[in-house]
């Protein structure tokens, strides 16, 4: 095999594999870019949505508050609430309960209300600290907030000793109290200097929230966060509907401390990046579309995390098949033609050296006619032949000798090549055996009994074979189950009557008949072979004898082919055309 | 179009063919008789009522045929053969050979 051949055969399939493969890929980043663009914009609607709906709720409930803390304190210009000496006095452990009570039993919405205040501001506790609340679940019981944590030094209330501020929100997950997370809403109270005196914390149930945030999901296991300025969080994406509890653990806010962290990282890395954006964050080997948006007002963000193979899965998954089916698609088609070009090519080259022996073939056949016909003045002999493919089972002769014309048209069984070389057989025995005798059934007795010496395959040969004497006119002829033969005379034209001979090569010592008449001068014998009579038009009817007779009171062998090739047309030729005429001219003077 | 069709009876075979027996059809049959005579060694009868055509290659099929029954022992007879065909028996010699009744 050829180099360039052996290149053809595999770098085209190699190359049209990695065009297309690229093709794909193509087509695939283009559509990923798409989808992360989609989700993107789903995202940050749904998030403006929620933000929208969450600051309703925060504000309406701001307001409440503001009202409960109106009520014991004074509201400044810059909206911070101050507690002045004067309001410290009608305020007792006992009637801060009471507010609270009767707040809770107004309000049932809020969990639960606090009140926080450092030794010696409220009046009756001069030596203590105060730290009471009521839960709504039961507003007629007070708690004492120092019995489960210390309020004073939680992140919660130190945030407004750092900072001078009328209020703040604060998401929460105390897992010791709660099942649920929670948000705390702190209105800061401050003295008429800005030190911190105490708090009050609202404390109100986000379950409803979840709500929100569950159809806000883009897909599973894409946790939405809340986020403080704090860095503390609620995962509010588990947040549980209806039963049950949450399934990942959250932050506590009132102890500062980490419960567990879930993406701490994210959330550290969505505070750092800043306010509003969007951004993709790698962590090991995946990667992770972050969405960061700040509640206005409230110094809270909202942070959503999708996997970036939750969003491709589908999309690999079909990539994945593309790929599959065009590798599969591509690998068929190149076996295909490889096929197809190795056999073409093998069956190319296999006729090319059939058609070349057949060529060498034809040329040796074209040895065993006559190379031309003898010319005597005492007769005249013409032939045509035509065979159906380069080589043929047709034969025809004629020779003279001592003053003997032979004249012999035959017919082996079948065509091509075997039935070429079966009359090239019977051609040599017949040259053979005219040179020792001129008696036509000696001559076929010969041939006859060599052939069927070895015949295993019946192929059979029918032969008409006439000696025609010069002087005389007299024609003795003997015929192996051949065509008969047309006789011309001045009485038009008939075919011969014929005694029956079996075809040579079929029984052997076979004794064949041989038969004799006289020709007058201008007499004619047409031999011809079945490939004439049964020539077949393109509607399949056949040349016939009649036909052939009709028109050999006018023409010779040739004009006899135009006729059949007329009457053929569109029609290939099915079997080898052998005519011969023998016209006697009488005894020449 | 060439069709054959191959019965077993109490004596041996009867084969029946029918359309044009021409070479191509010939070749075919050759393939379908080499599995069924070696077989036989038993009376081949062959039914051409219907066949239209034969050609030379069809006659050598028929004296393979022949040749092959006569080597196991049998004979070979050609039934309903048609006034067509059996010119074509005759001029090549063939009508006794192929027992023509």
């Amino acid at each position: 095999m050829k180099k360039s051949r052996l290149l053809r055969l595999f770098l085209v399939p190699v190359l049209t594999l990695a065009i297309s493969i690229a093709a794909i890929e193509v087509c695939i980043s283009v559509a990923e870019r798409r989808i992360v663009q989609m989700i993107d914009e789903e995202v940050i609607l749904g998030r403006d949505n929620l933000s929208y709906s969450l600051k309703q709720y925060i504000e309406s409930a701001a307001s409440i508050e503001y009202g409960f803390a109106s009520s014991f304190c004074s509201l400044d210009s810059s909206g911070v609430f101050r507690l002045l000496k004067s309001e410290r006095r009608g305020l007792t452990p006992d009637i801060a309960y009471e507010k609270m009570r009767s707040f809770l039993s107004v309000y049932p919405d809020f969990d639960a209300a606090y009140m926080i205040f450092e030794k010696g501001i409220l009046a009756e506790c001069d030596d203590d600290s105060f730290a009471g609340g009521i839960w709504s679940s039961d507003i007629n019981t007070w708690i004492d907030l120092r019995e489960y944590f210390d309020p004073f030094n939680s992140k919660l209330y130190r945030r407004g000793i750092d900072t001078l501020c009328s209020n703040y929100y604060s998401p929460i997950m105390d897992l010791s109290v709660d099942d649920s997370p929670s948000s705390v809403h702190v209105i800061p109270i401050y003295d008429d200097k800005d030190g911190l005196v105490g708090e009050i914390w609202f404390k109100y149930n986000l379950e409803w929230s979840g709500t929100f945030f569950s159809s806000f999901r883009q897909c599973q296991d894409s946790p939405v966060f809340l986020v403080d300025q704090d860095v503390c969080k609620v995962d509010m994406s588990n947040i549980p509907n209806s039963a049950g509890k949450p399934v990942l653990p959250l932050i506590d806010s009132l102890s500062g401390g980490a419960v567990s962290t879930l993406d701490d990282y994210f959330i550290t890395e969505a505070i750092y990046y800043g306010i509003e954006r969007t951004f993709t964050l790698k962590r090991g080997r995946e990667r992770y579309r972050v969405y960061v948006s700040e509640l206005e007002g409230h110094n809270l963000s909202f942070v959503q995390i999708l996997s970036e193979s939750q969003i491709y899965k589908s999309i690999n998954e079909f990539k994945c098949v593309l790929l599959l089916l065009s590798v599969i698609a591509i690998l068929a088609v190149f076996l295909l033609s490889t096929l197809s070009f190795r056999k073409l090519y093998e069956s190319e080259s296999e006729n090319i050296s059939v058609h070349r022996e057949m060529k060498i073939a034809s040329g040796l056949q074209e040895h065993l006619l006559p190379p031309s016909l003898p010319e005597v003045p005492e007769a005249r002999v013409e032939a045509v032949q035509r065979q159906a493919q380069l080589v043929g089972g047709d034969l025809y002769d004629c020779r003279v000798r001592r003053g003997k014309m032979l004249v012999c048209v035959g017919d082996v069984s079948g065509k091509g090549m075997p039935a070429c070389m079966y009359m090239s057989m019977v051609s040599s025995h017949l040259r053979a055996q005219f040179e020792t005798t001129s008696d036509p059934s000696a001559i076929m007795n010969s041939i006859n009994d060599a052939i069927c010496d070895r015949n295993a395959t019946m192929m059979f040969c029918t032969m008409f074979l006439g000696v025609l004497d010069l002087q005389t006119g007299e024609l003795e002829f003997c015929n192996a189950g051949h065509d008969r033969p047309a006789l011309g005379t001045s009485e038009g034209w008939s075919f011969l009557e014929m005694v029956k001979n079996v075809p040579i090569g079929i029984e052997p010592g076979f004794n064949f008949v041989s038969q004799k008449l006289t020709l007058a001068p201008s007499d004619s014998l047409f031999i011809y072979t079945d490939g004439v009579t049964e020539a077949r038009s393109s509607t399949g009817d056949l040349y016939g004898e009649a036909r052939l007779l009709d028109l050999l009171g006018h023409y010779g062998p040739s004009s006899v082919l135009s006729d059949i090739d007329k009457f053929s047309i569109d029609a290939p030729q099915a079997d080898d055309i052998t005519m011969l005429r023998l016209t006697f001219k009488g005894k020449s003077e | 179009m060439f069709k054959n069709t191959i019965e077993h009876t109490d004596n041996g075979l009867l084969i029946k063919f029918s359309g044009d027996l021409d070479t191509l059809a010939a070749k075919d049959l050759a393939d379908e008789f080499d599995a069924v005579l070696p077989q036989c060694g038993c009376d081949v009868v062959i039914d051409l009522s219907d066949l239209k055509y034969i050609s030379s290659g069809g006659l050598r099929q028929l004296l393979i045929v022949r040749k092959a029954v006569r080597s196991l022992g049998g004979t070979m007879t050609t039934i309903g053969v048609s006034a067509d065909i059996l010119q074509i028996f005759r001029l090549s010699g063939f009508d006794e050979m192929f027992g023509v009744k």
